[in-house]
């Protein structure tokens, strides 16, 4: 059974995803190739904020779970439940490598490397995760530097897909590590 | 009567330590937490006696008591 954050990810926010790549399709039009970029950055933006909010929500359930398995006693409960989730990098910034590292090394464990343990193809996914937030920050910023962007100004379909392909990928990943490393934790699965 | 679920915007009182803070909910995560409890993110900001910075965590909203709902 998978965590409630990834099905999240697998239900609600594939349909949001898949409605992007719906209206992509109906574009059409003399300046159709200028509205299908339109359309393609939008779905850049729209994947990197729901992997962003899948990797925020994946934290906190697990540290839902940390909490309850600690079950600190009562005056120090919200104490606790407050060092786990406060200035979550997450919550504010892309989710980038270095970010989903940060977060989830709170929790005791190198995410990166464990996530290389558990599937090989893990390096290359990071890598694309990175490029979907370079392009992210781009779009977001209108600040399209080549340098950083592949020798290209345009994103193309292509691209994203290939990004969602990743996300999906490491979303699956992420919630086996966490599963794993939290039952190494606490002696207890939280899904 | 259908217990009303704490909304982004609530403001909401709850124990901390031996003290007590009051928060405005930012964010709902949804049912996501243990057994399906939603989870939310609360804004908490210090008097200046405690520096007077803005913290933003996450709680179990089923142990929230709301003293403001959101007029939204």
């Amino acid at each position: 059974m998978p965590s409630r954050s990834r099905r999240k990810w697998l239900t609600e926010r594939a349909e949001a995803l898949d409605e992007i790549e719906a209206a992509h399709r109906a574009v059409g039009g003399r300046r159709r190739r200028h509205a299908a970029q339109q359309v393609n950055q939008a779905y850049t933006l729209l994947l990197s904020s729901h992997f962003q909010g899948l990797c925020r929500d994946l934290y906190c359930e697990a540290a839902d779970h940390l909490v309850a398995q600690l079950a600190p006693p009562a005056p120090l409960w919200w104490v606790v439940r407050e060092q786990f989730t406060v200035g979550l990098k997450l919550n504010h910034g892309n989710p980038t490598p270095g970010n989903l590292g940060a977060d989830f090394g709170r929790l005791g464990f190198k995410l990166w490397h464990e996530l290389a343990l558990q599937d090989a193809r893990s390096a290359g996914r990071k890598l694309r995760l990175k490029a979907l937030c370079d392009w992210r920050n781009a779009i977001a910023h209108h600040d399209f530097d080549p340098g950083k962007l592949d020798e290209r100004t345009r994103v193309r379909l292509a691209d994203v897909r290939s990004w969602r392909s990743a996300c999906t990928a490491l979303a699956a990943s992420l919630d086996a590590v966490v599963r794993d490393q939290l039952h190494a934790l606490v002696g207890v699965a939280p899904w | 009567m259908a217990v009303r679920s704490v909304r982004v915007g609530d403001k909401v009182r709850f124990p901390y330590g031996t003290t007590e803070l009051t928060a405005r909910v930012v964010r709902d995560l949804g049912p996501i937490g243990v057994d399906g409890r939603q989870l939310v993110f609360v804004s908490v900001r210090s008097d200046e006696d405690e520096g007077g910075d803005v913290r933003e965590f996450c709680l179990p909203a089923e142990a929230l008591t709301v003293i403001e709902p959101t007029a939204a």
